[in-house]
């Protein structure tokens, strides 16, 4: 859409479609001319001034997606260029919904629950095999979506069976909001030819959804400043601790998370159950020249490391912070935690962003 | 010998590499392993290409430090197989030895690059650090479990610091053991492992990409280069380049882009052989630039006209930004290989075909295929 504007220049107006308003005006968007150089960089939902010819602009979207558009800017018009992301509907309509469940069922074992969800099991060799802390809200053939079962005091899991195999995931759910925004799915997808599973936030949870998409898109440079932005938002406004804790161990593992330090400690403080905050928190701790907040990171870490972390980056962190930490008195309670989190280790699928532990 | 003769020896500021392949491990046999057959190769490789191909006039190859274990069959890059001297071996102490005396280079200069490229049996203990097995990995010689080993995370993290070249990059490339073993490696708390101290500060940007597979099988291929070495070099050869942007005035490979692409390209390189192979990105992943090139990539252009048999044909012209027509060869599909760019197709139909706008062009590397519609 051409549009006049005042001026000699052209210029180029990128938005992102979203509905978020954050989204919609935070995004880093990159201009580059016929030969391919950067010539401007800007947040969506404003323009940039250009003069007349070739561009490409390309944005990382709402979904945390790379795209790309050419677009010909000529003199004293404006070229809109606008990103629109394949988003689910709030409540996708393939999703068939489960009874809400009264007494939400529990299943310690990894083995066929007694008190199976109502929910069919996906076509094909996986099926659900237990639920610990949550439930399915709903379910459709190549997927579930699950909610917290109440009030969470550890991470809460879903255990299914691929095959022969075993496989129990972390889920990132949020006790903290209701229905949309407490949930996340797990879908069942195909690599090669092995079937798998892929958890995601719901649809509603758009600022934790398009911090996932920059991690699966490895836009974490590109995105490091929005990054920031949205993992601040989580945690203040939006109340999504797991969102937060996503998004402040992806800025730690690009260290650009030192400035942090007030929203480390909420997030230790506030959400005892999900130890990837204090494990945050304790990364920073360790770089403290005051000897004393090192020994209440390490105190942190400790307890922490008795639990199941939520992500796959959590329970990285957490080792290394375990097998390196510089002071050495901890030593021999350091190892032992080590070889707890060890056996995550040996058996995680280092590809998923939740922590997934595949067993025989 | 382990340091390669470069064309500009002590170049200040320069690019300092170390580059470590093993594959011959004979004292590993109680725990299971078996010889490779390609990580040597893999590494020869990558220190060919620094010494042929790497570019980077604000910071030429200084020096380059090669480590090659090779198993009995393995051949090994001409370029580096015809050196005057062989290569050392990688144990425990030429490794160690090469490790001081390259950090030692990289501290000469803060403007200074170092590039680090370690592939053999490992495992990688998470998303964030990994340790590789050097050539004398249980030598009933050694006082722990893993002096055989390089803790990879840790020489990291000790090369992170202020004083040292503010830009590095680094690749490890385990071979990733079964579970059963990896758990006997994970239970370690690296103790032994080859590592270094960890200074105070950081450096500008140090990303390491830690590159494991699944199974031997990826770096069993006799004489042949493991998946994720085959990326790297297709990466570096140009098929990650992007133009030139605030970092680096000429077009490059920089780290961003190779955060995007390498994950992506050895998955596939794994897909297509039935092997699961991933790459994780840790350290400091905040751009440094890998290759640069002094002109602008050549890429491929394949337009294909649908319906292919649409009569009359359409006349096409392709023009520069729009502007400057080049020669593109017909009949369709229009093939044309030029450089990297934004481009303009002006399609000319003739009834019964509707008209068509201009279709912009966006040709990036590694190549572009598109296609034409027309419509009745």
């Amino acid at each position: 859409v051409n549009a006049p504007s005042a001026g000699p220049m052209g210029s180029v107006f990128v938005d992102v479609k979203s509905k978020s308003q954050f989204l919609t005006t935070s995004l880093p968007f990159e201009v580059r001319d016929a030969y391919q150089a950067v010539v401007k960089r800007g947040l969506t939902g404003s323009a940039v001034p250009l003069s007349e010819g070739l561009y490409s602009v390309a944005v990382v979207t709402a979904e945390g997606q790379r795209a790309t558009e050419v677009v010909q800017v000529r003199s004293a018009q404006t070229t809109r260029v606008t990103f629109e992301d394949a988003e689910p509907p709030e409540n996708p309509p393939e999703f068939e919904d489960a009874e809400p469940p009264e007494n939400s069922p529990e299943f310690e074992n990894a083995g066929p629950p007694e008190n199976q969800p109502d929910s069919p099991p996906p076509a094909g060799p996986i099926s659900l095999t237990s639920l610990h802390g949550c439930v399915v809200r709903s379910s459709h053939p190549t997927g579930w979506e699950f909610a917290p079962s109440g009030p969470l005091h550890e991470v809460p899991t879903a255990g299914f069976r691929i095959g022969s195999r075993y496989c129990t995931m972390s889920l990132p759910l949020n006790p903290a909001k209701d229905r949309p925004l407490d949930a996340c799915t797990v879908e069942v997808v195909t690599t090669g030819d092995q079937p798998g599973l892929r958890m995601a936030f719901a649809p509603g949870r758009r600022v934790s959804r398009m911090v996932e998409g920059l991690l699966r898109s490895r836009e974490l440079a590109a995105g490091s400043d929005v990054l920031d932005q949205a993992s601040d938002l989580l945690l203040q406004k939006y109340s999504d601790p797991p969102g937060a804790a996503l998004g402040a161990l992806t800025l730690h593992r690009i260290g650009l998370l030192t400035e942090k330090r007030s929203w480390m400690e909420n997030l230790s403080q506030d959400f005892m159950w999900l130890p990837d905050g204090s494990i945050l928190l304790a990364a920073l701790l360790r770089e403290s020249l005051d000897q004393s907040e090192r020994r209440r990171g390490l105190s942190l870490l400790l307890s922490a490391a008795e639990k199941r972390p939520m992500y796959t980056d959590g329970l990285s962190l957490a080792l290394e912070l375990l097998r390196r930490w510089p002071d050495d008195p901890s030593r021999s309670q350091r190892k032992h935690l080590v070889n707890r989190l060890a056996i995550y280790a040996a058996y995680a699928d280092w590809n998923a962003i939740n922590l997934t532990v595949l067993s025989d | 010998m382990t340091s390669v003769p470069v064309p500009n020896p002590g170049a200040t500021p320069g690019t300092h590499a170390l580059v470590i392949g093993v594959s011959d491990y004979p004292f590993a046999g109680q725990f299971e392993l078996q010889n490779l057959s390609s990580a040597a190769r893999s590494a020869s490789e990558i220190a060919a290409w620094l010494l042929d191909d790497y570019y980077n006039p604000g910071a030429p190859l200084a020096s380059l430090r090669v480590l090659l274990s090779p198993s009995a069959e393995e051949a090994i890059n001409p370029r580096i197989q015809g050196l005057q001297e062989p290569v050392a071996r990688a144990t425990r102490q030429t490794v160690e030895q090469e490790l001081i005396a390259f950090r030692a280079n990289c501290r000469e200069s803060t403007d200074n690059v170092a590039f680090v490229y370690i592939v053999g049996h490992g495992a990688q203990l998470n998303s964030r650090g990994s340790i590789v097995l050097l050539s004398d990995f249980g030598d009933p010689n050694h006082l722990n479990f893993l002096d055989g080993a390089i803790d990879v995370a840790g020489c990291h993290a000790g090369m992170n610091g202020d004083g040292i070249a503010g830009k590095q990059i680094w690749f490890a490339d385990a071979c990733r053991q079964q579970p059963k073993l990896a758990l006997r490696f994970e239970l370690e708390d690296v103790k032994g492992a080859l590592t270094l101290d960890q200074p105070i500060g950081h450096v500008e940007a140090s990303p390491l990409f830690l590159a494991s597979s699944t199974r031997e099988s990826s770096y069993a291929v006799p004489g042949g280069k493991s998946l994720f070495c085959q990326a790297l070099l297709w990466a570096l050869g140009g098929a990650a380049a992007s133009g030139p942007s605030d970092t680096c005035a000429l077009w490059h490979v920089g780290s961003t882009e190779l955060i995007r692409v390498l994950p992506d390209r050895v998955r596939r390189l794994a897909a297509a052989e039935g092997e699961i192979q991933h790459v994780d990105v840790a350290g400091r992943p905040l751009e440094v630039v890998a290759q640069r090139f002094p002109n602008p990539p050549q890429v491929g252009l394949t337009l294909n006209l649908k319906p292919a048999n649409a009569a009359p044909l359409p006349q096409a012209r392709l023009l520069f930004d729009g502007q400057q027509e080049v020669s593109v060869c017909p009949p369709w599909p229009l093939k044309y290989t030029g450089p990297a760019g934004l481009y303009t197709l002006d399609v000319r139909t003739q009834a019964p075909y509707q008209a068509l706008l201009p279709k912009p062009i966006n040709l990036a590397p590694p190549k572009c295929v598109d296609e034409v519609e027309v419509r009745t």
